[in-house]
């Protein structure tokens, strides 16, 4: 097996200012595009020009944690992790053939560019839309800083001398972490906010892409180098049970403490985790809205099952590997486990760093991604749906931009500001979002986009009471002892019936909007019947 | 959430579309979880099986219906889903303020949502 104490050189971190530089660069072509149509409409949506690549590749929910926090899942508590994970077989499915087609004909319908536009205009309600603009900036700000301890974590693997690969942890310290981290934070923070401010909505979509397939080329590399490392997965299975117990290669899976990392009702909450954050991610709920029309749906459907079907099954196998390969990672270092395997199984090569640096490009493009579209969504709210609409209905294109790029720029600065000192807890952040901006978005956009009896009281409390439901959860788990259930993490949720937030957040907030519509005045049938019922052709634009 | 007589075909395409997703995840839910719990919970490493470099239980059990479901995709993408006009894009929003459920249109009168005009947009 190979030697785990190697160190970065240049070839990794030149392989890495090339990628950050062609991202820089696709921001500076969506410029260009913004700059020829209206501002608003160019820079939060793309002028509704996204393609089946664009759209499959792009909108979906991968993020730091697909490549630090879930293989740190699978490198702690083994083969139950792909039941963790197992409901991504129907993501694409569930994300774009659920509410796609009709959502993306609403916003047409009605004009709207953000989700919160669309609330807004399917129900004449400006208070409905700036409740999911608050929602919205909530649970995507808390996602979005989380992503930047990844995406400076990378950098600092990747910078030469840094010691980084030593566990003995002899690079240089400052205020906590070592200094190649606050480098890794700088460069990290001036690319993704520079490209994306820049390029607006386009720019993210655009690098999304490319860093999308920057992912899958680094997933396929490593897989081959950590297979061969490892003499496969059975010989790597066999020499993790026997560095931690059975547990490694069964369910509820192996915990030094424990604990029952997936018992059942566990592993039936995370179908709907991952399912139904596809449906209801408000970043994935706008692409489905640029897209260009149906075919580019359908496309998509299948683009994005067979895409994820190469990322997580070989990212599992990968990390098992990871496990044999590196056994003795301590519980602080686990989220390191795929930029460690880069570096372990490529420094024998020809080319290896530079090889590395590709693999790393995969993590690091995955926080990118996030992050810029997240960013996005956020200025979107802040600017289009709440001082647009609120504070200055009269606002220039102008004031719109320069108001944009302020609102960029501060969340970056906040989202900074954050990781002087990390969060902990990568994965927990990422779930604890999916399951915010799940339960308070999936019933409303559901009744948004099918039941013409849905009421503006009925959504407004599907969402309050959706979100207060998964809050109060995750409040009464932070002062709760731990339930030796779930991940390691301080950042926990009650598990009310040994069941995960999401489904109970899911079904408060099914009964308080079906409840509440059916008590209230039903919609003026006029507008429902101009939004579901055949127009004649001069009505429909 | 029943199909109105008048109901434009996308609404009641895109329903039935998202009935049958949600169909096959409840039963891929259903049959994973059971299988993974019956199959893959607390065995001894001593009666481990691999198949293709799975072990046996991860294989039948999220292998194999993770294929099925690809499978279903490209049911779906090419065969199931209709396409369907979206109509044009608005340049101007949907709705005047007196369509704005809860702002007082300038004759006094309370506001609540009607007939779309038109309205304007600053975008």
């Amino acid at each position: 097996m190979p030697d785990a104490a190697v160190s970065p050189g240049y070839g990794t971190l030149t392989a890495l200012i090339v990628f950050i530089l062609a991202s820089l660069w696709l921001g500076a072509l969506a410029n260009r595009v913004v700059r020829k149509s209206s501002f608003v409409k160019g820079y939060f949506l793309g002028n509704r020009g996204l393609g089946a690549w664009a759209l499959a590749l792009t909108a979906t929910v991968q993020s730091g944690g697909t490549f630090m926090g879930f293989p740190s899942l699978v490198y702690s508590h083994g083969w139950i992790v792909g039941l963790w994970i197992g409901s991504y077989m129907m993501v694409p499915l569930a994300s774009f053939c659920v509410m796609g087609k009709r959502l993306a004909q609403l916003s047409r319908l009605t004009g709207a560019i953000t989700v919160p536009d669309l609330f807004r205009q399917r129900f004449g309600s400006p208070a409905l839309g700036l409740t999911a603009s608050l929602f919205i900036l909530f649970y995507m700000t808390s996602m979005m800083i989380a992503q930047f301890k990844a995406g400076a974590t990378v950098m600092q693997i990747a910078w030469p001398g840094s010691g980084f690969l030593s566990l003995s942890e002899d690079a240089v310290f400052v205020g906590g972490m070592p200094t190649a981290y606050y480098v890794g934070l700088a460069v990290f923070s001036v690319t993704v906010i520079g490209y994306t401010l820049f390029g607006g909505f386009l720019a993210a979509v655009w690098t999304d892409l490319f860093q999308s397939v920057m992912m899958i080329i680094g997933v396929v590399i490593l897989f081959f180098l950590a297979m061969k490392a490892a003499g496969g997965t059975e010989a790597a299975t066999l020499a993790a049970v026997k560095s931690t117990g059975d547990g490694f290669a069964f369910g509820p899976g192996y915990a030094a403490d424990g604990r029952q990392f997936l018992p059942l009702t566990l592993a039936m909450s995370f179908f709907f985790t991952w399912v139904y954050g596809g449906i209801g991610s408000p970043s994935a709920l706008v692409r489905v809205m640029a897209c260009k029309n149906t075919a580019t749906i359908r496309r998509s459907v299948f683009l994005l099952s067979v895409y994820n079907s190469f990322i997580y099954i070989p990212l599992i196998m990968i990390c098992v590997c990871g496990r044999a390969l590196i056994p003795d990672l301590p519980p602080g270092k686990t989220d390191e486990l795929i930029p460690r395997l880069a570096m372990l199984t490529t420094h024998d090569l020809f080319g290896g760093e530079l090889l590395a640096g590709l693999i790393l490009a995969a993590p690091f493009g995955a926080v990118m991604a996030t992050v810029s579209s997240y960013l996005v969504v956020i200025a979107s709210g802040i600017v289009r749906d709440v001082y647009q609409r609120f504070l200055n209905t009269e606002a220039t294109p102008f004031e719109l931009k320069r108001l944009t790029y302020c609102v960029m720029f501060l969340v970056g600065l906040v989202a900074v500001g954050f990781n002087i000192s990390p969060v902990a807890y990568l994965q927990a952040v990422v779930v604890f979002s999916v399951t915010g901006t799940s339960s308070t978005f999936v019933v409303p956009a559901i009744m948004l986009a099918f039941w013409r009896r849905a009421t503006v009281p009925g959504v407004l409390s599907a969402m309050i009471v959706g979100s207060v439901t998964v809050l109060a959860l995750y409040l009464v788990g932070f002062a709760s002892p731990d339930p030796m259930i779930g991940n390691i993490t301080k950042f926990r949720p009650y598990f009310l019936g040994g069941i995960d937030p999401i489904v109970w957040g899911l079904a408060t907030s099914l009964l308080a909007g079906v409840g509440v519509s059916l008590m209230t005045s039903p919609p003026p049938e006029k507008l429902i019947s101009q939004l579901f019922d055949r127009q004649e052709p001069a009505n429909v634009g | 959430m029943m199909a109105h007589e008048n109901e434009d075909p996308v609404v009641t395409h895109s329903r039935r579309e998202a009935l049958g997703v949600l169909a096959a995840w409840l039963i891929a839910m259903t049959y994973t979880v059971t299988y993974c719990y019956v199959y893959g919970y607390d065995r001894k490493a001593a009666d481990l099986k691999f198949l293709l470099g799975f072990p046996d239980w991860f294989f039948w059990g999220l292998v194999v219906p993770w294929t099925l479901c690809l499978g279903l995709s490209w049911l779906y993408a090419f065969y199931f889903m209709q396409d369907a006009n979206l109509g044009d894009d608005r340049d101007e929003g949907f709705l005047d303020d007196d369509d704005l459920v809860g702002v007082p249109p300038s004759g006094g009168e309370p506001a609540k949502a009607g007939t779309p005009t038109g309205g304007h947009d600053h975008a």
